[in-house]
Formats: C-alpha cells, structure tokens, sequence
C-alpha cells in the first residue's frame, strides 16, 4: 500500500522525526512540514526508489506536474498517497 | 569492503584501459557501453545502453541496486566529438554531441547521486577537456558540450555537497585515441603547443587526477576542473 512506502521513506530519510506513530494528517513538506527541501529531496528518491521495489515500474515523483499544481501533493502523507495513487494507476 | 565503481563509455580507448586499471587494484566495477565489449576482466559487469536513453539508464540503476546495493563512484568517461567548421555542421551533429555529452552525462550524475546519498557518500568524476579554456576553432559544439559538463559539475557540487558527494571534473589534453583519430596532425600539433607542458596525453595522466578526486581524503575538494598538460 502506497501509504506504507510513504511511512517507511519518511523514517529512513528523517528517523529521528519520524516514527510508526505518523498518520494521514502528518505534515510532510510546505508551512507546517517536517521535512526541509534537502531532506524533501532526499524522502523523495528514498520514495522512488520503494515504489520501484513494490510496483517494478520507475517512477518520477517530482516532475513538472507535481510542481506546478495548485496545492502541493507534498503537504501530508494523504495528499501525497492520493497523488501517487494516481500516478500507479496511469502507470500500471 | 571493496569500493563499487561505474564508469561509462568503456568498451574502447580510456574506459576500456579504467576499466583494467581498477579491477587490477581490487574494485567491483560496472560499465557501460552501446556496443558489447570483447573483454572480461574479474569483477566486472558490463551493460549495453545508450547513456542518452534515460529508461535504459534508470534501468541499469535498478540493475546495480537490486544485485549490489550501491556504488561509490562513477566516472562520467563516455563522449564523442566532432571537428566541423560551424557553418557546416549539421543540427544532427549537435543533437549527437550534446545527447551524450550533456543529457547522458546529467543523467548518470542524477541516477548515482540516488543510489550514493543514502549512504552519504559519493565521489563523481566527469570528463571535460581543454577545448573548452582553449577556444579552438573547429570544436564548437564539442567544446560548449564540455563547458556544459564544467556547468553541471560546479553546481552539482553545491547541490550534492550535503549528501556527502563530491563531483569534479578532469580536462583532458589530446591523447592518441578513436576519439581524435580523424583530426588532422597538424590541426592536434598546434594544440599541443598552446599547452605549457607540449606532449601528447597518456591514459595514466587521466587515472593519476581521477584517483586524486576519488581518494577519502579528497572529501574537501568538489567542483574543480583539473586540466591536464598546463592549460
């Protein structure tokens, strides 16, 4: 499940800030985010990467698309599930 | 442990002799090329790819982190040239050079830098040449691919310094490969003379600055162009 790539790249990039205990709501990236862009960049190749594991498709998260929408899929652990969601979906 | 090494281009010329170089001395080596290789050394794995292909390249990756976890270095060898007057080159050519050049130089950074920043650790080395400070008539768009690659390897320092990574680059002088066998001897000669030190460039002088970049005590030194021959 997308949601347990999230919460396990979350730990291995920042173990210190995350643990199991993370929800839906968790902020990731943005205001009220966890994760500074250095440490974004890096949970994001960490992401990739199990996505790449899980699903064996290679996968860019962060592309133009992403970047460009009017609410960053990066502010929680469920914005960013339902995105990537729809991005296995379109892939698979 | 023995360090993990990529390097590209090595089915010939310098990727063929770094390729035999580091094996020698221990390492695990990975390299690619688009033609099959008529070689096998101990500890090497060769892929076949077109550098410029960024599925093949992501492909590769997965390869190398699937059956070896990681790498430690890589080592940016393949490139092609081209000595034309401006006014006769062709788009084709510079969509040619630039592909492999530039997009499949960024592209192995990109992809290295993944596997390298999870163990904060990571020495890049790319190819540049002396082309580029000696603004030789003839390699305009051979030589602005290489300030490219002088670009992408300064900023990819700033950018890649927090994960432990370094990335330098190394200018080679003409050495006696497929890659100026074209070139004219008197058009090589001139070069050579605009260099403080006149001779031709052996593999050896490249591996000498390259083990410099990638040894442990080179963790204070990244985005630096070294040119050979005084230039």
């Amino acid at each position: 499940m997308i949601r347990d790539l999230i919460i396990r790249s979350l730990i291995e990039t920042d173990p210190e800030t995350f643990d199991n205990s993370l929800n839906d709501d968790t902020p990731i990236f943005g205001t009220k985010g966890n994760l500074d862009s250095l440490g974004l960049v890096s949970f994001l190749v960490n992401l990739e990467q199990n996505i790449e594991d899980k699903y064996g498709i290679p996968i860019t998260i962060a592309d133009e698309k992403a970047m460009s929408l009017k609410n960053s899929p990066f502010r929680t652990i469920n914005t960013l599930s339902e995105y990537l969601n729809g991005i296995i979906n379109e892939n698979e | 442990m023995n360090r993990k090494i990529l390097i590209t281009g090595t089915s010939r010329g310098i990727g063929k002799y770094l390729v035999e170089y580091y094996t020698n001395i221990g390492y695990v080596v990975f390299g690619c090329s688009r033609s099959k290789v008529n070689f096998d050394f101990k500890n090497y794995t060769h892929f076949c790819l077109d550098i410029s292909d960024e599925n093949a390249v992501k492909i590769m990756f997965k390869e190398i982190r699937k059956y070896h976890n990681h790498i430690d270095i890589l080592i940016n060898n393949a490139g092609i040239a081209s000595l034309n007057h401006s006014l006769l080159t062709t788009i084709d050519t510079i969509k040619n050079i630039y592909s492999i050049n530039v997009f499949g130089t960024f592209l192995l950074c990109r992809e290295a830098a993944k596997l390298m920043q999870k163990n904060k650790f990571g020495r890049i080395v790319n190819f540049s040449t002396v082309a580029v400070p000696l603004k030789i008539e003839g390699e305009a768009i051979y030589a602005s691919s290489k300030a490219a690659v002088n670009s992408l390897t300064q900023i990819l320092a700033k950018e890649l310094a927090d994960f432990g990574i370094t990335i330098n680059a190394v200018g080679p002088t003409p050495i006696k490969t497929d890659l100026i066998k074209s070139v004219p001897a008197e058009k090589i000669n001139k070069l050579i003379n605009k260099q403080a030190i006149r001779r031709y460039g052996e593999y050896i002088d490249i591996v000498n600055v390259i083990d410099f970049f990638i040894q442990p005590e080179s963790n204070f030194i990244t985005g630096q162009i070294i040119y050979l021959g005084g230039v």
